[in-house]
């Protein structure tokens, strides 16, 4: 018995990177919202159906219990807001500012919008797994990494302790960040598995005939014609019913075994693969938009994360770097390393947003203040009276950069900050940028941080 | 077990149960009423060859005579795809059992009243004209696509109809 708790808690609560799921957080919100939000014009539209075709779904029904009677219809003003309001709280969501509360507000408000949308006597099925995967990440520490609130966090650690200290790869590493990808993970299998199980349940082994899948493209390539072509398509493939039955078996294949994508990581490419290409191909055949499985197939990262760095080798450095953190070489490295002076709160400040832009790990930092040594060894020609004025930067060729052009030569390392290049390099900016670095410099340099605040 | 563990077992429990609740035996009805948790029963149905696919397509003339009739759209109809799709093909369905008469009517009353409340023009009576596929042995058989009035009737004023019943399709 103890063995199966042992294998269950490994299943849900092994630690998993919280890099990952936030990037589950960032791919599924904005996934949701700049492809699948519910657009204003059909949720006004509905709204002005005639009210003998309104027939709430008890989803909206609860929704809307603090803002009326059980089952009072939602009116255009309403809908209005709330829509905005959703945009808002998924923006929010994605950069991670109030991470919970926005997502929270972002799965209520998709919820209530889609639900609206099924209360006028018709359903449909891609939307609820999707709901269903915003309302986990709500309950998740999906804002634990990649959020500007964990920015924050780690500013305010950082100037509390007056001590700067680079993300490790154990910080990374949480055993809640694995049972939210898990749970959608299993949420998506039964999908399928329904699916399978109906087609294996009500018509059996007849379900693969030909005819039966034959005639579905034709039904909805003529009734649901939104490509275009499905009509056409569906009449061409009534004729060729080996190639329809062949089909009907390699869907059901797919959905009867997608379980083993969670239960054996190293299938899971397969099935995403599978799963990708039967939604595609469904929606160019009978119109269906299943598209929101494939956004949700980012919960399977994890398992994804091995074969395709095999096949990406200069993201496959940068993810080493993640899990095996290496020492400041001195000399030759393929890092960039940042001497800073640890006793100014900018400079920690500055030097927490920088690693925390670092998504491929490629900053080492010298406190010049606790480190000098070195710091000296890196960079000989930089004296101490120089790095406490400027910030400096040794590339990977050790190529020393100061000040200003030490933070365009960072932008250039930082693909986060590669928007800002142009900026960098505009006319004049090695005239103006400098300017502007210095006037910063003298202001932090009129308010040193005291012995007792620096723990020094 | 910390409280924060014990709550994301609480919520996995929760959510894969009402999950595996709702897509449980039996399998053929669809599960709907505790949306965003559904079962997937959609196209689970075998068909064999000879098997008929029916299009529907509803149109009107104006009480004030006219060239043509009027194409009564479900967007004119206010009704979402499906939805209108179900209400025509109850209104064919009348072969049969009292109860899919008495669905017929129902639907026809829904439609009568969204007609004369949301047309601009005055319409006064109502065709539902079908195009039947049928899925021979060697594929789609008469390609040659023909629309048939099956049933036409008189539009009514909305007070003189009964309340329209429920319907949903899923995909």
């Amino acid at each position: 018995m103890s063995r199966v708790l042992r294998a269950l808690d490994r299943h849900w609560f092994a630690p998993a990177s919280l890099r990952e799921l936030a990037v589950v957080r960032i791919v599924v919100v904005a996934g949701q919202l700049f492809l699948f939000y519910p657009p204003l014009a059909w949720e006004l539209w509905l709204a002005g159906a005639d009210p003998k075709t309104y027939l709430p779904i008890p989803a909206l029904k609860v929704l809307m219990l603090p803002f009326g009677h059980w089952g009072v219809r939602p009116g255009p003003m309403f809908l209005h807001a709330v829509w905005l309001l959703g945009i808002v709280a998924g923006v929010l969501a994605i950069i991670g500012l109030s991470t919970r509360l926005s997502l929270f507000v972002f799965a209520a408000v998709n919820t209530l919008l889609i639900a609206h949308t099924y209360s006028y006597g018709e359903y449909h099925h891609p939307e609820a797994v999707m709901v269903i995967a915003l309302w986990v990440l709500a309950a998740s520490p999906a804002g634990a990494a990649w959020s500007v609130d964990a920015l924050k966090r780690r500013i305010h650690g950082a100037l509390a302790s007056m001590r700067f200290e680079p993300q490790s790869a154990q910080d990374d590493l949480s055993p809640f960040a694995r049972w939210p990808v898990r749970l959608i993970q299993w949420v998506l299998a039964l999908a399928y598995l329904s699916a399978a199980l109906s087609k294996l349940g009500n018509s059996g082994l007849s379900w693969f005939n030909g005819y039966t899948l034959a005639y579905y493209w034709i039904q909805d390539g003529l009734r649901f014609n939104v490509v275009g072509q499905g009509a056409s398509w569906g009449i061409w493939l009534s004729h060729h019913l080996m190639l329809a039955s062949a089909l009907s078996i390699g869907a059901t294949f797919i959905e009867l075994t997608f379980v083993l994508a969670v239960l054996v990581p190293r299938m899971a490419w397969f099935y995403v693969l599978a799963g990708a290409g039967m939604h595609t191909a469904i929606y160019f055949a009978q119109g269906a938009p299943f598209f929101q499985y494939i956004v949700l197939y980012i919960v399977f990262i994890e398992a994804l994360r091995q074969p395709f760095l095999r096949h990406a080798p200069v993201v496959a450095s940068a993810s080493a770097a993640i899990s095996t953190p290496e020492p400041v070489l001195l000399g030759a490295t393929r890092h960039w390393t940042i001497i800073y002076d640890g006793l100014c709160p900018l400079c920690v400040r500055s030097m927490v947003v920088l690693d925390f832009l670092d998504v491929r790990h490629r900053l080492r930092f010298i406190d010049m203040e606790r480190d000098w040594a070195r710091a000296a060894a890196l960079a000989p020609r930089v004296t101490p009276a120089e790095a406490h004025h400027l910030m400096h930067v040794v590339s990977p060729d050790g190529q020393v950069y100061r000040g200003f052009f030490a933070f365009r030569a960072l932008a250039r390392a930082l693909p986060l900050l590669w928007p800002l290049l142009p900026l960098y390099h505009a006319p004049f900016a090695s005239v103006v940028g400098p300017r502007i670095y210095g006037g910063i410099a003298r202001v932090r340099g009129t308010t040193p941080c005291r012995v007792e605040t620096c723990g020094v | 077990m910390t409280l924060r563990k014990l709550f994301a077992i609480g919520v996995c429990v929760a959510i894969l149960g009402a999950q595996i609740w709702v897509i449980a035996p039996p399998l053929g009805r669809s599960r709907t009423w505790y949306w965003p948790f559904l079962n997937y029963p959609m196209y689970s149905r075998s068909l064999p060859a000879g098997s008929v696919f029916k299009q529907y397509a509803l149109d009107a003339l104006p009480c004030a005579g006219g060239p043509a009739p009027i194409v009564v759209s479900d967007d004119l109809l206010g009704l979402r795809r499906f939805r209108a799709y179900d209400l025509l093909q109850s209104i064919d369905d009348t072969v049969g059992s009292a109860a899919s008469r008495a669905a017929a009517d129902s639907s026809m009353a829904l439609i009568d009243h969204l007609v004369s409340t949301r047309s601009s023009v005055s319409l006064c009576t109502l065709r539902l004209r079908v195009q039947s596929i049928t899925l021979g042995p060697d594929g789609v058989q008469d390609p040659d696509l023909v629309w048939s009035t099956v049933r036409s009737w008189p539009v009514h004023a909305p007070a003189e109809r009964a309340a329209p019943a429920a319907s949903g399709q899923s995909d």
